[in-house]
């Protein structure tokens, strides 16, 4: 807290009255200074109040329409400033930063003012990026004044939010079959080299550095440019497919087939990519299928085809896995484990069927079928059981990056006659758990559901923070037809994007593993 | 990134000492009647004119600072503190300006109690003071108790806030903590 010009000048004139008084003989400015500072301190007393009041009950609520975005799109934010009658009395201002890679916003946009009688406030503002990364809004800063004018009180605190910015042409396309989007993959499929993406220009940004302008187009236009390169990670990742039963939920479309839809478009970009991918299926027993990472193009497309056979097991199918050995070398997880020294003594190309090994099979999948080296592991699951996704989350931590992709129970249930509010008080709760979940460090958490068209009747708009859905994330295509799904004209098709292990350069963030789902059309 | 200015938080409030239809005006105007009227009871010229000077500063500005110029105003009044007529005009005026501090914006009762009690101490024990070492030293007295409750009260709301913050932070779980 700190005084005013007002509370100075106040303080000044006691200071004045009692030095006057012993100068003058007289005790009446004496009395004055007594009097003036009675006063002083009674508002004082009260300003404090009403700052602590304040800061205890007002509340500020951000709400971004889309979490990703292509470069260029604006995303409309919308802040949101409450506080109960009992916590008025002080004027305040709430004021989001600009995100340091974003286009600059006026102050006046992104600040909420509430006068000191008045309850709530809003305002929205575009965020919108020229560079792909991620754009944070930190926490907003809070400007108090007590309604005398006599102290100001400032501090941080509040949500945050995140923008994804994705590339809008280049990888944004990579959907369906990898094999058809790979113009640095040779004949044979095998890498040209290691800075192996495709050249990209774009205009020049002030946090590119001067080093990456290329001259020759910069002369040529007449503005300066940069040049862009995608380099492959050369990390392998892991994905961690889910087909159990429970899976099944969902009438038009079922969580199985939603998150099969997503595997193939991940699958598909890492070919694209050129990275390493390997692929494990979890049933009810146990592991039911594994392939260990492959950057061949006959292990892709094993993968890809073993991921459109997949079904949800059946609840009396017999226990065993299938494990498959497309590059045996260094994989097997911890050599002490059932699992791994399975996998171990199988070292070359083989088939090999295992007991089940633990009651939570995701979780033992992901300590046995950890990548060789430090990559990805892509959980796809649903979120009837989070303890066990958190375990297995924290189990694959260990080895590099997480990204999940986790279906909403509440969004594939068909029962139509649960009340509304419920229904949306379930998916806040998704919601919630997600959020936290993706705030964890290298740990990214995506939505799959259907399209927001399905929803049931009271989930279209659950409010709060979480009332404008993420419909790029939805999934509207027809797994159980993959040649649709792959064509990147189709507007039901799924794009999928996955760049691993490179670290964000704008943002310069830890969270080196990241994805997107997203309708066709929607990253155009 | 330009960091919030503090300019626009102040623009929302309003100037205090701008008139405006509410309890606090009424009772600023009622201090100005008060001391209008005493001025015009005592009579003499001197009296006249302080307290037309008063009324006119009162009117334009904030009550503070007509409380502050008026007890400047008010020395040659209590020049011979034992004699009647300077206390019964001293008194006529002291209650105006009273009055009048306490038609500082913010007029709630609980200010308002807290002006009156808190003057009324403060001045108790600066006359006790008075009285057993001083002027110099009562004046001491009421300017270091000023610096020192305000800077306790100062101290106070930082730890508060800061408290407070913490604890709403610790509501919204670490994320890190739902893996641990």
């Amino acid at each position: 807290m700190d005084p005013t010009r007002q509370t100075w000048r106040t303080a000044a004139f006691v200071v004045t009255l009692a030095g006057l008084a012993p100068l003058t003989g007289s005790v009446v400015p004496a009395v004055g200074a007594a009097a003036v500072s009675g006063w002083l301190l009674a508002a004082q007393l009260a300003a404090v109040r009403s700052v602590r009041s304040t800061a205890a009950d007002a509340t500020v609520d951000i709400a971004v329409d889309s979490e990703r975005a292509g470069v260029g799109t604006p995303i409309a934010a919308t802040v949101t400033v409450e506080r109960p009658t009992r916590a008025t009395g002080t004027a305040l201002t709430v004021t989001y930063p600009t995100p340091p890679v974003a286009e600059p916003i006026r102050e006046a946009d992104r600040r909420v003012e509430l006068g000191p009688s008045e309850t709530e406030g809003s305002t929205t503002f575009s965020i919108r990026s020229s560079v792909p990364g991620r754009i944070r809004l930190s926490e907003p800063t809070w400007r108090l004044v007590d309604a005398a004018g006599l102290v100001t009180e400032s501090y941080s605190q509040g949500p945050t939010a995140a923008v994804d910015v994705v590339e809008a042409a280049d990888t944004a396309h990579h959907a369906g079959d990898g094999a058809e989007m790979q113009p640095w993959v040779d004949a044979d499929g095998r890498q040209a080299g290691r800075a192996a993406g495709p050249d990209r220009l774009r205009p020049y940004e002030p946090t590119d550095p001067a080093a990456r302008i290329d001259w020759h187009t910069t002369a040529r236009l007449g503005e300066p440019y940069v040049r862009e390169t995608t380099t492959r990670s050369g990390r392998p990742t892991n994905l961690i497919v889910d087909h159990r039963p429970k899976l099944l939920a969902g009438d038009e479309e079922t969580m199985f087939e939603s998150i099969r839809s997503v595997a193939l478009g991940v699958a598909a970009t890492a070919a694209g990519r050129g990275d390493p991918l390997g692929l494990v299926t979890i049933g009810d027993d146990g592991t039911t299928s594994a392939v260990e990472p492959t950057s061949r193009s006959a292990g892709y497309e094993e993968i890809r085809r073993r991921l459109q056979e997949l079904g949800p097991t059946p609840t009396d199918h017999p226990a065993g896995i299938e494990v498959d050995h497309a590059e045996p070398a260094g994989y097997g997880g911890s050599a002490d484990h059932s699992v791994g020294r399975l996998l171990a003594t199988f070292g070359t190309g083989s088939t090999a069927t295992a007991s089940p090994v633990d009651r939570r099979p995701l979780v033992e999948a992901v300590r046995c079928h950890q990548p060789p080296t430090s990559g990805s592991t892509v959980i796809l699951t649903d979120d009837t059981d989070r303890a066990e996704l958190r375990a297995a989350v924290r189990a694959a931590l260990k080895r590099g990056t997480v990204v999940v992709y986790l279906t909403p129970r509440v969004r594939f249930d068909s029962d139509r006659t649960a009340l509304p509010a419920r229904t949306s008080d379930r998916y806040r709760q998704f919601e919630r758990f997600r959020r936290r979940l993706d705030g964890v460090e290298s740990v990214t958490v995506h939505e799959v559901s259907p399209a927001v068209d399905g929803w049931p009747d009271g989930l279209a708009d659950p409010g709060g923070p979480i009332r404008q859905p993420e419909s790029s994330q939805s999934s509207s295509s027809s797994p159980s037809s993959p040649s649709s799904s792959s064509s990147p004209s189709s507007p039901s098709s799924q794009s999928t994007q996955s760049t691993n292990g490179q670290p964000n350069e704008q943002t310069g963030e830890s969270k080196t593993a990241t994805a997107t789902v997203s309708d066709g059309e929607s990253n155009e | 990134m330009s960091e919030p200015s503090s300019q626009a938080v102040f623009a929302l409030l309003e100037p205090s000492h701008r008139w405006r239809v509410d309890g606090a005006s009424v009772v600023r105007l009622l201090g100005l009647c008060w001391i209008g009227a005493a001025a015009w009871y005592l009579g003499s010229d001197l009296h006249l004119a302080v307290g037309a000077g008063l009324v006119a500063l009162g009117v334009i500005a904030r009550p503070v600072t007509t409380v502050a110029v008026g007890h400047a105003a008010l020395i040659p009044f209590a020049a011979e503190p034992a004699a009647t007529a300077s206390l019964v005009a001293w008194g006529l005026f002291e209650g105006g300006l009273l009055l009048l501090l306490l038609g500082e914006r913010p007029t709630t009762p609980v200010v308002a109690l807290l002006t009156v009690s808190g003057a009324a101490a403060l001045a108790a024990t600066a006359g006790v003071v008075f009285v057993l070492v001083g002027l110099a030293a009562a004046s001491a007295l009421v300017v270091a108790t000023l610096a020192g409750v305000s800077v306790l009260l100062y101290r106070y709301e930082r730890l508060s806030v800061d408290r407070l913050l913490e604890a709403r932070r610790a509501a919204e779980a670490d994320p890190q903590e739902l893996i641990q």
